[in-house]
């Protein structure tokens, strides 16, 4: 059998060998203030670099001798050697253990050392809850975070903001729309006039007040003669926003291009939601056709097959 | 065995022709001989309309064939007119009538630009003078008059420095020469506007290349200018004619007071002396000619004695007549952006080599978007900057022996400008501004001194085209 | 079942683990379950003599002394001199069973020898390579250096192979734990003080080794110098050795670094560099040409920026003072333009814009039924 050989010891006495433990041999029960002391107060297994560790591990026996005293400064019998400047250093070196130490003690007695209000935050906390804005994904109004999304084309959200903001812009300086009064705006919308000043409401009443209240769902061969039987479903807020941008993103898209250029786009939208506002887009009729449906199919959510899908 | 069977197959009638009761004769003379296809009738001509109607596209795919019915795009209607395009791309639109008017915008006066206390002030644009810079071409898409009530601008530190220049200038007859420098969107090309509106608030001439880019990049004619040898000069007659009219446009009232000192009897309407400058102009009624026309326009304006008001030379983006032009020789060598007369005009007075009687400023500001990079003119601007802050830590900088690209034309261009870096402003005046925006009913918050930090910040540190993007160009409105 | 043969496996695994020591001379003649045929000692040879080729030779039976029974075999046994008592003893008392048995049993036990000989003769016959075998493939290889033969066969009497190798790997890192520990402090004693080099100490060369292995690149050797060092030179000349070294001036750091591995030893290269750079400087010195009007060349070199904030952003407490006092005094104009009503709030200015331009009342919208 090979000798045993704990390497973790053998290298302790290697790198022991020039440091004396800094522990005196006298103290026989420490306290718990010391125990934690004695890290703090010096490190093991290091070779000291400093000179003087006669005068180190005397003051450091002083910490652990007495916790909570500031050491005696000037009448230690090395202080001749030592400099002025060297003590003081030592001194706040001493100070700043102290303050370890008591942090220290307060967690051991179970407390929490730190007040956060003050202590850890350069700035401060803010004060909760946080207002919406400050939120990434709450920064800008709910109906313009889903429309710019819808704008958006090959994931470039950058663009479609910028997009966005162009069309804020065209609506901001288009005059204000002159309503139609056989295409209501829904209600509770402000004065027309309101508007240009107001380019999100202008978007968000052109948005909601196309907005259709349903869909129709198809059920494939109920309604006999293997015809879908077409019944009518509500939509919930973002829905019936999403149709309606869907509806409008298609009339751009029918829209004659009249120039060039990364304005062209944003401008053919907003042309189209002022012409939504004044009454003059065709997905009006896109939104009565689809209520019409709607009204002259509702008979059919009696249908008896279709209730356990409901 | 072949024989046989190739005579018996080129003897037997084919049943297709036969199904269609056509006669089809064995040695026609229209057959080809030795071909096995039966003959068949050309099927009666498609009107031309029917051969679009079939819109399906018929595709093999994993050996079927398929049909796709192809997507009926709607007609459009007649496609936009030739430049319809670009004119909505450079459609320039100065007012809104939604914007709030601001109280506190008063209007540009003759000496409200020089005026020191004036800075971080916002003034507006008279109607006149808005028409004139509308001539010139000064005003660009991508800058934001459209957005408030009336076109205003901020008097910033540099437009005061810059119109002291101009004004010291024209006080001792002399020309200032200044390169205007500076990050993307600063607002150097604002700092144009600034001076020609000063320029023609104070009745200056002035003669403003909207786009130096339009010179160089081969999109105008071009023709050697006659008795010019080594180097061969060549002269843009479109453009200067354009340019005349703009030059017209924007300084009639000026060029309607003065008149011609010598007989120009090489024009294409002969102009005698004491005739109005505006006549002059007028002579230039087509593209031929336009340039002898401005040569005399030019020579008219440069007369001594005759008690002409200074003169007003700007241009933007100039690293575009720093470079080797798009236009080729006779010999199709490239030509020098230097070697185009207009170009050769603009640089002699940049130099310092033409002298105006009675003063003026030769302005020409760089850009940074859309120019190409030019090492000479970069490190001329490098240099000059140097010399004027002279500071002892800082060295002049010099070329690198080993580079090639440097181009003696272009430095010696440069050798005495003055350079002019357009900054980041201020908070003081960032806030100006704001209360200006927010007033106008464009931005909807409380302007304090938060706010226009955070916009500051947001944008660059005061980078003003950044800061109007931050703030006028957000979804956040 | 199972378990039986298991357990037999186990016993005989527990048997073959021990070392056994055979005795000189066994009462029993033939160990039980043995395919070994008995052997007699050859004459000649000592006791403890162990053949070394005992573990490979095949056994001849017809070598030697044949005995016919096990009582002959006792006795020529007894006949051994070097025999201890106690074996005597036994051997003796054995002889005495055997010849107390009666013939029938003698007979019986003779015959069963004899049939197992009889069994086991063909496994024990050497198996010797066939003349006319094919590129004689039954022959055992010795000259391959492990015998593979029944390598891979595991017996279940050792460790996995992998298991060898983690001792072997923890061998390993024994060995160099006792080195680290026994040997490495003393290299202490051959620790220097660092001396930093002197002025006349400028050429700085670098050695490769790759710890006594070949390496094409042990002989390289590497000299760096910084010109500004050579302290005889003036500064034209200075220049002029840059302009010399070419592209192994690194304009960054002001400093020439050469190599060199055209010869075999490291030695030979490094009187290269040395004579080189001697020639070099006296090329230097040369004032025939000075290069003056020849720049630098450092397109060689690629310049590292590394970005860096301006320095006024650094934070001193000069800087933060500022920043407070600017932060009072922009907080104290918000305060008063407050208090003068000066402070423009963009919302309100918005209705009350609107509400301005509204001179006339809007006509009030008249719901009309939708088509």
């Amino acid at each position: 059998m090979p000798p045993r050989l704990n390497l973790a010891s053998a290298f302790r006495a290697l790198s022991l060998r020039s440091t004396t433990p800094a522990a005196g041999p006298g103290i026989s029960q420490p306290l718990l203030s010391q125990k934690l002391a004695a890290p703090v107060a010096r490190r093991f297994y290091s070779d000291n670099l400093t000179p003087n560790s006669n005068n180190e591990s005397s003051s450091s026996s002083q910490i652990a001798s007495s916790p909570g005293q500031l050491p005696p400064s000037s009448s230690s019998s090395s202080s001749k050697e030592v400099g002025e400047q060297q003590q003081q250093q030592q001194q706040r070196h001493n100070e700043d253990n102290l303050d370890a130490l008591s942090r220290l003690e307060m967690v051991a007695y179970g407390l929490n050392p730190f007040n956060a209000r003050k202590e850890g935050h350069k700035y401060g906390l803010p004060s909760l809850p946080l207002p919406s804005e400050l939120h990434k994904d709450h920064r800008y109004d709910d109906v313009m975070g889903q429309i710019t999304r819808l704008l958006m084309k090959d994931g470039k959200l950058s663009k479609a903001q910028r997009d966005m903001a162009m069309i804020l812009n065209y609506l901001r300086t288009s005059p204000a729309p002159k309503t139609n009064p056989a295409r209501p705006l829904i209600p509770g919308s402000p004065a027309p006039h309101f508007l240009p000043l107001d380019p999100v409401t202008y978007l968000r009443v052109a948005i909601d007040s196309v907005a259709p209240l349903v869909k129709i769902r198809g059920f494939r061969g109920l309604a006999g003669g293997g015809r879908n039987l077409e019944v009518p479903a509500p939509l919930a807020a973002r829905q019936r926003r999403r149709t309606a941008f869907m509806w409008i993103l298609d009339a751009v898209q029918k829209r004659k291009s009249k120039g060039s250029g990364r304005k062209m786009f944003p401008t053919r939208v907003a042309e189209e939601i002022v012409a939504v506002v004044e009454g003059r887009s065709t997905v009006w009729d896109k939104r009565a056709q689809v209520h019409k449906l709607g009204t002259a199919t509702r008979a059919n959510l009696m249908n008896s097959q279709i209730k356990n899908f409901l | 065995m072949s024989a046989t069977n190739c005579l018996r197959c080129l003897g037997r009638p084919s049943v297709a022709g036969a199904s269609r009761g056509v006669v089809v004769p064995v040695f026609a003379p229209r057959t080809a001989p030795f071909s096995t296809t039966a003959i068949q009738n050309a099927l009666p001509a498609k009107g031309k309309s029917g051969e679009h109607q079939d819109r399906s596209v018929r595709v093999y795919r994993a050996g079927r064939k398929m049909t796709f019915k192809k997507k009926h795009t709607g007609d459009r209607g007649k496609p936009p007119a030739p430049g319809e395009r670009k004119a909505f791309r450079k459609k320039i639109v100065l007012s809104n009538d939604n914007a709030l008017p601001v109280p506190w915008v008063t209007e540009m006066e003759a000496s409200s630009l020089s005026n020191e206390n004036k800075v971080g002030t916002i003034v507006s644009l008279p109607p006149a003078v808005q028409d004139q810079l509308r001539a010139t071409e000064a005003f660009q898409p991508t800058q934001t008059w459209g957005l408030f009530r009336k076109p205003s601008t901020l008097i910033r530190k540099e437009t005061v420095e810059l119109v002291g220049k101009m004004e010291k200038a024209t006080a001792n007859k002399q020309t200032a020469r200044v390169v205007l420098t500076g990050e993307k969107i600063s607002g150097k090309s604002t700092m144009l506007i600034q001076a020609q509106s000063y320029a023609y608030l104070n009745n200056w001439i002035v003669i403003h290349f909207p786009d130096a880019q339009e010179l160089t990049n081969g999109s105008t004619e071009y023709a050697p200018v006659p008795n010019t040898e080594n180097p061969t000069l060549y002269m843009q007659q479109n453009y200067c004619l354009k340019l005349l009219q703009s030059i017209k446009k924007a300084n009639e009232k000026i060029l309607a007071k003065l008149l011609t000192v010598s007989n120009h009897s090489e024009l294409p309407q002969n102009i005698p002396v004491n005739q109005t400058l505006l006549s002059l102009i007028n002579a230039a009624k087509e593209a031929e000619g336009a340039w002898s026309v401005f040569q005399a326009l030019w020579s008219e304006l440069n007369a001594h004695g005759a008690n002409r008001p200074p003169i007003l030379l700007s241009m933007d983006n100039l690293p575009h007549i720093m470079k080797i032009s798009e236009y080729r020789s006779a010999s199709f060598d490239k030509i020098h952006s230097h070697d185009l007369s207009l170009v050769k005009l603009f640089t002699e007075a940049l130099s310092g080599n033409t002298r105006f009687p009675s003063g003026g400023a030769v302005i020409a500001a760089t850009n940074r978007n859309n120019g190409p990079r030019i090492p000479s003119m970069e490190l001329a601007l490098k240099q000059r900057l140097a010399e004027q802050r002279a500071s002892q830590e800082e060295t002049v900088p010099v070329r690198d022996p080993y580079f090639k690209g440097y181009d003696d034309r272009v430095e010696k261009v440069l050798k005495s400008v003055e350079v002019m870096e357009v900054n980041r402003i201020g908070k003081r005046e960032a806030r100006s501004l704001m209360e200006y925006w927010a007033a106008s009913g464009l931005l909807r918050t409380t302007v304090d001194e938060q706010t226009v930090s955070e916009k500051w910040t947001l944008g660059g540190g005061g980078v003003l085209g950044e800061m109007e993007r931050a703030a006028l160009l957000t979804m956040k409105i | 079942m199972a378990s039986a043969a298991n357990s037999l496996r186990l016993c005989l695994r527990a048997t073959s683990r021990q070392i056994s020591v055979r005795p000189a001379a066994s009462p029993l003649l033939r160990r039980t379950l043995t395919t070994t045929a008995a052997q007699c000692a050859r004459p000649g040879r000592k006791k403890g003599w162990k053949d070394p080729s005992d573990n490979f030779e095949f056994p001849d039976p017809y070598d030697g002394k044949v005995f016919n029974d096990l009582g002959e075999q006792l006795r020529y046994s007894l006949e051994n001199d070097q025999l201890t008592e106690a074996e005597r003893v036994t051997v003796q008392q054995a002889l005495a069973n055997w010849e107390n048995k009666p013939n029938e049993e003698k007979l019986e036990e003779q015959q069963i020898i004899k049939e197992i000989d009889k069994e086991f003769a063909p496994l024990r016959a050497p198996v010797r390579a066939r003349r006319n075998a094919f590129w004689n493939e039954e022959e055992q290889d010795t000259d391959l250096i492990t015998d593979e033969v029944g390598e891979d066969d595991f017996e279940e009497n050792d460790m996995m192979a992998m298991g060898h190798a983690k001792l072997e790997e923890h061998r390993e890192y024994r060995e160099y734990a006792r080195i680290a520990v026994w040997e490495m402090p003393l290299l202490s004693k051959f620790a220097k003080k660092f001396e930093p080099p002197k002025e006349n100490e400028v050429l700085r060369f670098r050695y490769t080794t790759y710890m006594g292995e070949f390496h094409p690149a042990d002989r390289k050797v590497v000299v760096e110098f910084d010109p500004r060092d050579l302290f005889e030179l003036t500064e034209v000349q200075r220049n002029k050795l840059r302009k010399l070294a070419g592209a192994r001036y690194n304009p960054e750091k002001g400093i020439i670094k050469m190599s060199c591995e055209k010869f075999e030893l490291p030695a030979q290269n490094k009187r290269w560099l040395g004579d080189t750079i001697a020639r070099l400087i006296t090329e230097a010195k040369d004032p025939t040409d000075t290069f003056e009007d020849i720049p630098l060349d450092t397109r060689h070199h690629k310049f590292k920026s590394i970005p860096r904030f301006p320095k006024e952003w650094y934070m001193s407490e000069e800087r933060s003072r500022e920043l407070l006092a600017q932060r009072e005094k922009s907080l104290e104009l918000d305060h008063k333009k407050r208090q003068q009503r000066e402070l423009i709030d963009g919302v309100k200015v918005i209705q009350q814009g609107v509400l301005s331009t509204v001179t006339e009342r809007e006509p009030v919208a008249v719901r009309v039924k939708a088509r």
